[in-house]
């Protein structure tokens, strides 16, 4: 297994890729001629408090995790 | 059509593909942060070598959350991905109504210094009790590992109160226990708990019988102090609690009660929280009625069970053993700061902190005060299975205050007392009354008190006496150490109200 520290560093760079990734995608809805409107406007308001929000606070809380040798 | 309606389906359904893949992404990522978590706390299970590094213990906890938030966001994100798809499945119909309206879930966010209180305060009210339904492992690693209390008093104090209410119905079983939130807020979420625990089908016998002993405790009497629940865990194994009696957020003083051997919240919660209110009597109506008190019955550790024979000198839970009270002894210090971190963050005056230790709690106690980070006031060790020598060498070792250059570590056993003395022995634990530990020490075996009232000797080991068996094994009616009347119980008064120099029958050994 490889060293704890190196998959969860992996870990947050796919879940921040992932994050990043979804919001450029949702941003894009918004583009002209995709979708407008008050239903787009929802969603995107569901999306940032409901996905981005936490997600992003998932990545920060990952970035400070501290590790301890084995006792 | 699709133009006027504001959606063009076919460039939605192209970002949709991007949106399912990083789905699946975000679902990766949980499983590799939930592999990590289990490793650091079953490293020989996952083959972890002994020199890696694995989590700490309070980024196990975040982990738990983060996942928690992870796997929250994507269920969220895959409920409005699927909305959106619905959307455009109504928008290719092209009818002159459009698609409906895009309703959003209400959630409460908000962000906060503290960062795992900060992922708890920013679930939803729904995702806070799907998390803690789903993970009670939860509520245990905030009891074994609570955050800095410190830290949890600013960050509730930073919220609103609609947000605490809501942390409190929505989470109670880690608001109630956690030390930093005012202890009227931790009295109305384990009181929540209890009500919810209450009706839950599925409980044990160990549960069961721990809440009817605990709605017991609770019991005001007549007149009496208000009786708070501080601390509630019926998920620990076996469960614990704590009951307040008095304003634990505005006593002056407040004394933390530890129990020894075979006193379970499923069994002795009533007993041990009568024990505390003939304590908080003697302080408050005797000894020291110019202040506010309030003492702490707490069973918040498991205590070895009822056998000081040396045959089970083995078992991992002898009263012989040091194992329980060392796994104990890290959730007492977190109390005991929890106490004067707590008053820090509402801004109020630090309350003089004592412990009344009885039996093993003295053991307990001892390995706690080790860790705390304030001093408390004074220390009480009466009827002491014994001190680890070995940790505790003596006075000075324990986070407790000095009045005039000596430790206010106070110790008693009653001459008749041969059950506290068979512990140590079969123990090889220290004597606290030895004068090379430092202790001073005050006798509980009757005499007068400086004001000329007489009191009576307690004639055996227990906390309160039943009669019911010959005593020095158990104790006559009314001879116990918290026993009303008994010259031990006007001491722990004198002591934990801060009043040494009112101790009656000092003990040759201190001079």
């Amino acid at each position: 297994m490889a060293a704890l520290k190196a998959e969860l560093d992996a870990a947050l760079v796919q879940l921040r890729a992932a994050e990043a990734q979804l919001s450029r995608t949702v941003a894009a809805l918004e583009a002209a001629g995709v979708w407008s409107g008050d239903d787009a406007t929802a969603f995107q308001s569901a999306w940032v408090d409901e996905v981005h929000r936490p997600l992003v606070i998932a990545t920060v809380s990952l970035e400070a995790l501290s590790f301890v040798p084995m006792a | 059509v699709s133009r006027m309606l504001g959606m063009n389906p076919d460039e939605v359904e192209a970002h949709h593909a991007v949106l399912v893949g990083q789905l699946g992404a975000l679902e990766s990522a949980l499983t590799t942060v939930n592999r990590v978590r289990l490793a650091s706390l079953n490293p020989f299970n996952y083959g972890i070598e002994p020199s890696a590094l694995i989590l700490a213990p309070a980024s196990i906890v975040a982990t738990t959350v983060v996942t928690a938030l992870v796997a929250g966001a994507k269920e969220n994100a895959e409920k409005l991905v699927g909305q959106l798809m619905g959307q455009v499945a109504q928008q290719r119909e092209a009818s002159a109504a459009g698609g409906g309206s895009f309703v959003p879930s209400a959630d409460g966010r908000n962000g906060s210094e503290t960062i795992t209180l900060a992922m708890l305060a920013s679930l939803s009210a729904a995702q806070l009790k799907k998390l803690l339904k789903d993970d009670p492992a939860l509520a245990q690693e905030f009891w074994k590992n609570p955050p800095d209390a410190a830290a949890v008093a600013k960050w509730w104090k930073s919220l609103s109160p609609a947000e605490r209410d809501r942390l409190i119905a929505d989470a109670p079983t880690v608001i109630g226990n956690l030390n930093g939130v005012p202890y009227a807020n931790r009295d109305e979420a384990n009181r929540i708990a209890l009500a919810a625990a209450a009706k839950d089908p599925n409980l044990t016998k160990d549960q069961k019988d721990t809440i009817t002993q605990v709605e017991q405790a609770l019991i005001t009497r007549k007149g009496a102090a208000a009786r708070y629940l501080t601390d509630f865990n019926l998920g620990a194994d076996p469960p614990l609690a704590a009951v307040a009696i008095g304003n634990v957020d505005t006593a002056d003083d407040v004394t933390v009660d530890v129990p020894g051997m075979a006193n379970y919240a499923k069994s002795s919660m009533s007993s041990w929280t009568d024990a505390a209110q003939k304590l908080y009597d003697e302080q408050q109506n005797v000894v020291d009625p110019d202040h506010s008190h309030a003492v702490i019955a707490w069973i918040g550790y498991d205590t070895p069970p009822l056998d000081v024979s040396v045959a089970n000198k083995g078992a991992s839970d002898s009263v012989m053993s040091n194992n329980l009270a060392q796994q104990g002894a890290p959730r007492l210090a977190a109390d005991l700061d929890g106490i004067q971190d707590t008053r820090a963050g509402e801004g109020a005056s630090a309350p003089r902190v004592s412990v009344v230790a009885h039996s093993y709690g003295t053991t307990t106690s001892a390995y706690a005060l080790t860790q705390t980070k304030h001093d408390v006031n004074s220390v009480d060790f009466v009827a002491s299975a014994g001190i680890d020598h070995r940790v505790i060498p003596n006075a000075a070792a324990l986070h407790v205050d000095s009045v005039n250059g000596r430790e206010q570590l106070y110790a008693s056993q009653a001459t008749r007392d041969y059950v506290a003395t068979t512990g140590r022995v079969g123990s090889g634990r220290a004597d606290p009354e030895d004068p090379s530990f430092g202790a001073i020490t005050y006798s509980s075996d009757g005499g007068k008190a400086q004001d000329g009232a007489s009191y009576a000797a307690v004639n055996g080991h227990d906390a309160i006496g039943s009669g019911l068996a010959v005593p020095p094994y158990n104790v006559g009616a009314g001879h116990g150490y918290f026993d009303k009347g008994t010259e031990s119980l006007y001491n722990m008064a004198v002591v934990s109200s801060g009043q040494g120099s009112l101790l009656s029958g000092l003990k040759p050994s201190i001079f």
